[in-house]
C-alpha cells in the first residue's frame, strides 16, 4: 500500500515538475526581454537617442555614427545579432563622447595659452 | 532674487560659540558666493579678452619660433621648414590654382538672375580683407562665402552649394584680387560679438572626436613638431591663404572644408560648411591673425 502510494506521489511530483518546466519555458519565450527582434530594436533606439544627444552637444563621433548606421542596416535586414552588437557598440562610443563633452565644458579654458604677465600691462588700444 | 538653500546639504553639528541662526547665515552666504563664482566662470568676461588672447598666441609662437617673424607665419609650415618651403616655391612657379582664378573671374563677371553681377555687391572684388566680420543686426558672423550667397539671393539667384566648386572659384578670384591686404578684424566688443568670438575660441581649444584632439593640440602644443612625415603649422597663418589648392583634393577648396577634414581626422563628426560653429571658429582665428597679410589662393599639401 505504502509503496503504491509512493509511486503515485512520485508520478504526480514528476508530472508537476514537467508542467512547471513547460510553463516556464513558454513564459520565457513569450517575454519581450528575450525576443531577439525586441532586444535589437530596444538597443538601436537607445543608441539613436544617445547619438542625438551627442550631436546636440556638438560632440558626435564618426565611429559612433558608423556603428549606428550598421546597427540600423542590420536591423532592417533582419540580422538581429549584428544589430544588437553594433547598437551596443554605438551606445558605448556615444557615452564616451558625452563624457568628453562634459569634461571639455571647463577643461578647454585651462588649455588656452595664458598671456605673459608683461604683455597684459602694455595692452594695445582697440 | 532668492537663492534656494537645498544645494547646501549641511548638517548642524555641535559648534560651541556660534549660534544656529548665525551659522545658517554663514552657510547662506557661502552658498551665494559659490553660485556667483560658478556663474562668473561661465560669463564671457571670464574667458579673457580678445586682445589678451591675441597677445598670448603671438607671444607663444614668438617663444616657440624665436627666429621667425610673426608675419612669416602667413606661409604656414613653409615659414619654418626649409625643405618643404623650397618644394612649395617651385610649385608656385606654375601654380595649379590659376585655372580656378580664371574660372572665378568668369563667374564673377557673369550676370546674376536679375541682370546684376557680383560687382554690384563687391565693387572691384578686392574685398577679402573685410571678412569675416560680426554683423550686429543679424547677430552672426559673416564670411566671404556667406556674403557671396547673400549677394546671389539679393539678386534673385539661387545660392551656391558651400561644398561645391563654383563658390570656391569665385572666392579664389576675390582672394587673388585681395592679396597683400592686411587682416584687420575689428575687436569684438558687443556681448553678441564676444559670444561668437568666445564660441570660436572654445571650439579651437576643445578636444573632440575619438582621438581626443583639439585644434590647439596640434597647432599650439605640437606646432613645429612632426606628425608622421608632416610638420605641424602655427595657427597664426591659418586663415591668410584661403581658398587653397590642396594637392590632396586636386582642387581649390575652402577653409571650412579644411576644418571639416581636420575634425574627421580626429574621428569627430564634422559640421556643415558655413555652419555657425565653423564661422565662429574662422572669426576667432582671423582676429588672432590680425596684422598678417592675405596671400591666397595658395598651394597646400
Amino acid at each position: 500500500m505504502n509503496s503504491s502510494n509512493n509511486k503515485i506521489g512520485s508520478a504526480i511530483a514528476l508530472a508537476l515538475m514537467l508542467i512547471a518546466g513547460l510553463l516556464l519555458s513558454a513564459c520565457t519565450k513569450q517575454s519581450p526581454n528575450h525576443d531577439p527582434a525586441a532586444l535589437a530594436k530596444n538597443a538601436v533606439d537607445q543608441a539613436q537617442t544617445k547619438y542625438q544627444a551627442s550631436e546636440q552637444a556638438a560632440y558626435a563621433w564618426v565611429p559612433a555614427k558608423v556603428a549606428l548606421t550598421l546597427a540600423t542596416g542590420a536591423f532592417e535586414a533582419g540580422d538581429m545579432e549584428t544589430a544588437l552588437i553594433e547598437a551596443e557598440r554605438a551606445t558605448m562610443l556615444t557615452e564616451a563622447s558625452l563624457a568628453q563633452a562634459k569634461v571639455e565644458q571647463n577643461a578647454w579654458l585651462e588649455r588656452f595659452p595664458k598671456p605673459p604677465a608683461s604683455t597684459t600691462e602694455t595692452r594695445e588700444k582697440p | 532674487m532668492s537663492f534656494k538653500k537645498e544645494p547646501c546639504n549641511y548638517s548642524l553639528t555641535n559648534s560651541p560659540g556660534i549660534s544656529i541662526p548665525a551659522l545658517m547665515n554663514y552657510l547662506a552666504i557661502a552658498c551665494v558666493v559659490t553660485i556667483l563664482g560658478y556663474t562668473g566662470l561661465q560669463s564671457p568676461l571670464a574667458y579673457g579678452d580678445p586682445t589678451a588672447d591675441r597677445q598670448a598666441m603671438r607671444a607663444l609662437y614668438q617663444k616657440r619660433f624665436p627666429d621667425i617673424p610673426v608675419e612669416a607665419h602667413k606661409d604656414g609650415v613653409y615659414a619654418f621648414d626649409q625643405d618643404a618651403r623650397e618644394q612649395w616655391l617651385e610649385l608656385e612657379d606654375f601654380p595649379p590654382y590659376e585655372i580656378a582664378i580664371d574660372e572665378g573671374e568668369e563667374l564673377f563677371n557673369t550676370a546674376l538672375a536679375d541682370g546684376a553681377s557680383y560687382s554690384d555687391c563687391f565693387g572691384d572684388g578686392a574685398v577679402k580683407g573685410q571678412y569675416p566680420y560680426f554683423d550686429e543686426n543679424r547677430s552672426e558672423v559673416i564670411t566671404l562665402e556667406l556674403a557671396i550667397n547673400d549677394c546671389r539671393s539679393q539678386h534673385d539667384d539661387q545660392p551656391l552649394a558651400y561644398n561645391g566648386p563654383e563658390i570656391a572659384r569665385v572666392a579664389a578670384y576675390i582672394a587673388f584680387l585681395s592679396r597683400d591686404q592686411i587682416i584687420a578684424v575689428a575687436e569684438p566688443t558687443s556681448p553678441a560679438a564676444l559670444a561668437a568670438y568666445n564660441d570660436g575660441k572654445r571650439f579651437y581649444s576643445s578636444r573632440k572626436g575619438q582621438l581626443n584632439f583639439a585644434c590647439s593640440s596640434c597647432h599650439v602644443q605640437l606646432a613645429g613638431k612632426r606628425l608622421r612625415s608632416e610638420r605641424l603649422s602655427a595657427s597664426l597663418g591659418h586663415v591668410t591663404h584661403w581658398p587653397a589648392y590642396r594637392l590632396k583634393w586636386q582642387d581649390v577648396g575652402s577653409l571650412h572644408r579644411r576644418f571639416a577634414r581636420c575634425n574627421q581626422q580626429v574621428r569627430a563628426e564634422p559640421f556643415a560648411q558655413q555652419s555657425p560653429e565653423y564661422r565662429n571658429l574662422e572669426y576667432f582665428l582671423t582676429y588672432i591673425a590680425n596684422g598678417l597679410p592675405l596671400n591666397g589662393p595658395a598651394i597646400r599639401k
